[in-house]
């Protein structure tokens, strides 16, 4: 047990808690608007944003956050041109995240460099890095908090929403911009497969079991708080990859949630 | 709903208690870590029996990308010497460095004091046997600090190994001047070290990235180049996938052979007890089958 006297297992669990409450939060409402994929096509928009960043001897960490509000708000835009088939969106902007990146890191002369701006594990968290997520996640839990209705109502019914009066533009683009800085910041710090699985699969699980809109978001933390301790418990003792670790818990207690709501109804 | 969470929390507490009882055995020596096989290599020849040296980056793996897991970075903590190259070989070091803030781990950085390309983007610096002897005097000096007793073992080994170091420069040197060509294709751009301090040339198919494609024009630009210089054979690394070495030397008729940079070792290679020193006189016998 004095594993977690060590000072960088007790960041790692902070941080987990943290990144826990904050993305299924986020999650909640990517999965209602349909572009569950959102993370994944973010985090491709970083990678490009790093490669630019090398490129032009530009801060690698800055054009990675502008480059993923940019891909936000490119989806978003999207998005409306595709009412019924949102996914598009995340689709394309994905390919054209890989697609800048792989043209670009053609110019950069030390590829060794690039990977170091992606690496994020949530095991080698600095103290700087600490603070960060901390006040992101305040930043984020108010934000819902305030835009609670006005998100709840969009997420079910866009037009609906507009026609009694909810600002649907300016709601959708604050949201969109703190789901991307969320994305690239996060994904610096964990790595982008905790961040991307953690808005979907939480979310998944309490959907198959709750019975509002409120429940689902209350018991979609629970869910991750569960998979992120669990995983950081489990590697402690075991010599496993914490990232894919974390990941593939979600997944089996997706699978075993699964199985028992279908037997009970 | 209560259930579902009773299983998860059941299994969850079986499996933490399951790993409790694994303890680890606790050692006087001074405990020492690297970041990939290169360096362990070194390391332990220096440090001989006297420390315990572990290698962090598993040695089939490609240094550049490595996730840590939660039992490396506790060993780290416990740690007392973590030798790493530095110069971007490394991704995860500023991050690994920055979370351990605070424990006893001191973090060496070998290519220090190392005769290092001015603007070079190369990290494969190790490559020149006199750049060996340069890091070796590092882990020497290291090693002598926070183990004094053991100073004259150490410095012996290290004298020793510095010799060896020597022979393997000199057979390099005559070998190489005695070749008609000096040219050679490599797969990625990793030897600007081997190629400076014995005069060769490399041309590379990737570039300085090992996992790059290279644009048709670069694959046509290539062709020409091997069959313009008579090239007959194009190098290979056994832990990068070889399909664009492969291609070049179906368009070309030139044959395939491998050149080990040294960043890790492949399983068989390891059992067969290979080093640094063994590596590097097979890499010189490719050279010259490739250059005579």
């Amino acid at each position: 047990m004095e594993i977690f006297t060590l000072a960088f297992m007790q960041r790692a669990i902070v941080v987990a808690i943290f990144i826990s409450i904050i993305t299924p939060l986020i999650g909640n409402i990517i999965v209602l608007k349909r572009l569950s994929t959102i993370g994944d096509a973010l985090s491709h928009a970083c990678l490009a944003g790093v490669a630019i960043g090398l490129c032009f001897s530009l801060s690698p960490v800055l054009t990675a956050i502008v480059f993923s509000l940019l891909s936000a708000i490119i989806i978003e835009y999207i998005r409306r041109s595709f009412p019924n088939y949102s996914e598009i969106a995340t689709a394309i902007v994905l390919s054209f995240g890989v697609g800048v990146a792989a043209v670009f890191s053609g110019f950069v002369k030390n590829s060794a460099n690039f990977n170091s701006f992606l690496f994020g594990s949530i095991v080698a968290i600095s103290t700087f890095e600490l603070i960060t997520v901390i006040l992101l996640s305040i930043i984020v839990i108010i934000t819902m908090l305030i835009l609670y209705r006005e998100l709840f109502y969009i997420s079910f019914d866009e037009e609906g929403a507009e026609l009694s009066g909810v600002k649907v533009k300016t709601v959708n683009l604050i949201f969109t911009m703190l789901t991307a800085i969320v994305v690239s910041i996060a994904a610096r710090t964990v790595g982008s497969l905790v961040i991307s699985s953690l808005m979907i699969i939480p979310v998944a699980c309490a959907m198959l079991i709750s019975k509002s809109y409120k429940q689902n978001l209350i018991l979609s933390v629970v869910f991750a708080l569960i998979f992120t301790t669990a995983g950081l418990l489990i590697t402690a003792f075991y010599d496993l990859k914490p990232g894919g670790t974390i990941v593939l818990i979600g997944i089996a207690v997706l699978l075993v949630t699964a199985t028992i709501s279908r037997k009970q109804r | 709903m209560k259930r579902l969470l009773l299983i998860l929390l059941l299994s969850l507490v079986t499996i933490i208690m399951a790993g409790c009882s694994s303890n680890k055995a606790v050692s006087e020596k001074p405990q020492i870590y690297t970041s990939f096989y290169a360096l362990y290599d070194f390391t332990k020849e220096i440090a001989g029996n006297n420390a315990d040296v572990y290698n962090i980056v598993p040695a089939g793996t490609e240094p550049h990308d490595w996730e840590p897991t939660v039992q490396d970075m506790a060993k780290l903590n416990d740690g007392d010497i973590l030798f790493y190259n530095g110069l971007g070989m490394e991704s995860w070091i500023d991050k690994v460095k920055s979370s351990l803030e605070g424990s006893n781990v001191s973090f060496v950085e070998l290519s220090l004091g190392a005769a290092v390309d001015e603007n070079g983007t190369d990290p494969h610096i190790w490559l020149d046997p006199n750049n060996v002897k340069i890091m070796c005097k590092t882990i020497l000096d290291s090693l002598c600090e926070i183990d004094p007793d053991n100073k004259t073992v150490y410095e012996l080994n290290y004298n020793n190994y510095t010799a060896a170091l020597d022979s393997l420069d000199k057979s390099y040197r005559e070998a190489i001047s005695a070749l008609p060509n000096k040219s050679i294709v490599v797969s990625h751009e990793a030897y600007s070290y081997l190629c400076n301090a014995y005069g060769l040339k490399q041309t590379s198919i990737n570039g300085i990235s090992a996992d790059s494609e290279p644009s048709p024009d670069k694959m046509k630009d290539l062709i020409n180049f091997v069959k313009e210089n008579n090239i007959k054979y194009i190098f290979y690394e056994e832990l990068v996938t070889q399909k664009t070495a492969e291609i070049l030397s179906q368009e070309t008729g030139a044959k395939l052979l491998p050149l080990n940079p040294f960043e890790g070792l492949t399983n068989e290679e390891m059992e067969k007890g290979e080093n640094y020193i063994s590596i590097m006189y097979k890499n010189l016998e490719n050279i010259k089958t490739a250059l005579s």
